[in-house]
């Protein structure tokens, strides 16, 4: 059976949902965590009430410096393990399912969590490229972009035939 | 005392008469004569316009109107002001209120279906358009690059 492979239109929409659930992650975090240390720690949201104690047991001096880093931090760590994590286990972000979308080898069988981890660097320069990476999702035949070529995956519509684009035993 | 002939010779000429009558009524032939007559009843136009005449007559009689409307409101009365309705009705409600207060999980299982169905009718129209949008995209595409 030859398969329908996601295209501009659907890969997008299903970035656009991930994004979505991304930013609403990362806003959470960036609200929470502050909220949490003011609450249970008494630790200040406002790092200009942090304190001056640079002494390794100003404790609370400390953490409230680093509050300031949660959301970047969050930022960094949270993307990849959402993509790698999601791709690697269920082939699929939270955006590609409810698109009808799957990610699999060229093979079309699961991709393990190092081709995840490999697209997703790929995928970075795809982007760092101003996202001339893309651009090959229009052209080819197989709809992949650079960094699909390069981990050997493709993107398909595995909902139009629920069971066909099952892995082989 | 001696039984009269005179009155023994109706009861048997009635009951030879009977059985002939039945006789002739299970015959194949009176059914076949029966089926027959009804057939031509049916075809005939006449008995229908008779009918539709009789019902149209019934339906813009003033009087059967009057019928109807003075019966339907003496029910109603009678079912408005019903002590026994309104306590049977009560009772239902309360017994149908109690079932779901004990067993809310047939009521939460088809609102939940429904929102599921509701949601899931809303993706894959979603999927059906992104699929679309897919296709539609590599047409312009392939028109702009000259291909076929």
């Amino acid at each position: 059976m030859t398969p329908r492979y996601g295209g501009v239109v659907s890969r997008g929409l299903a970035v656009v949902i991930d994004t979505l659930v991304l930013t609403l992650c990362l806003a959470g975090t960036s609200w929470v965590v502050p909220e949490l240390a003011q609450r249970l720690l008494g630790i200040p949201a406002d790092p200009a009430r942090c304190g001056t104690g640079t002494e390794w047991w100003h404790v609370r001096a400390h953490l409230c410096h680093a509050l300031g880093w949660v959301a970047p931090l969050a930022a960094l760590t949270f993307t990849p393990l959402y993509q790698v994590g999601f791709w690697a286990v269920t082939g699929r972000t939270p955006g590609m399912a409810l698109l009808g979308l799957r990610l699999l080898r060229t093979d079309l069988q699961p991709i393990g969590f190092s081709i995840a981890v490999r697209r997703w660097i790929l995928r970075l320069g795809s982007i760092l490229a101003l996202g001339l990476g893309f651009l090959p999702v229009l052209f080819s035949t197989r709809r992949q972009t650079f960094h699909d070529r390069l981990a050997g995956t493709v993107v398909v519509h595995d909902w139009l035939d629920p069971g066909a684009l099952r892995p082989r035993a | 005392m001696p039984a009269d002939p005179t009155r023994e010779a109706p009861g048997f000429a009635t009951q030879v008469a009977d059985a002939v009558l039945r006789r002739l009524l299970e015959s194949p032939l009176a059914d076949a004569l029966i089926d027959r007559v009804v057939q031509a009843l049916m075809r005939s136009g006449e008995l229908e316009r008779l009918i539709t005449q009789a019902v149209t007559d019934l339906e813009a009689s003033p009087a059967v109107d009057s019928l109807v409307d003075r019966q339907i409101e003496r029910v109603l009365e009678a079912l408005r002001t019903s002590e026994a309705l309104q306590l049977l009705i009560q009772k239902q409600a309360g017994d149908y209120l109690e079932h779901l207060g004990e067993h809310p999980e047939a009521v939460q299982r088809l609102i939940r279906e429904q929102s599921r169905g509701v949601v899931e009718e809303f993706f894959e129209a979603l999927r059906g358009r992104a699929l679309a949008g897919d296709d539609t995209v590599d047409r312009w595409v392939r028109r702009a690059m000259g291909r076929a």
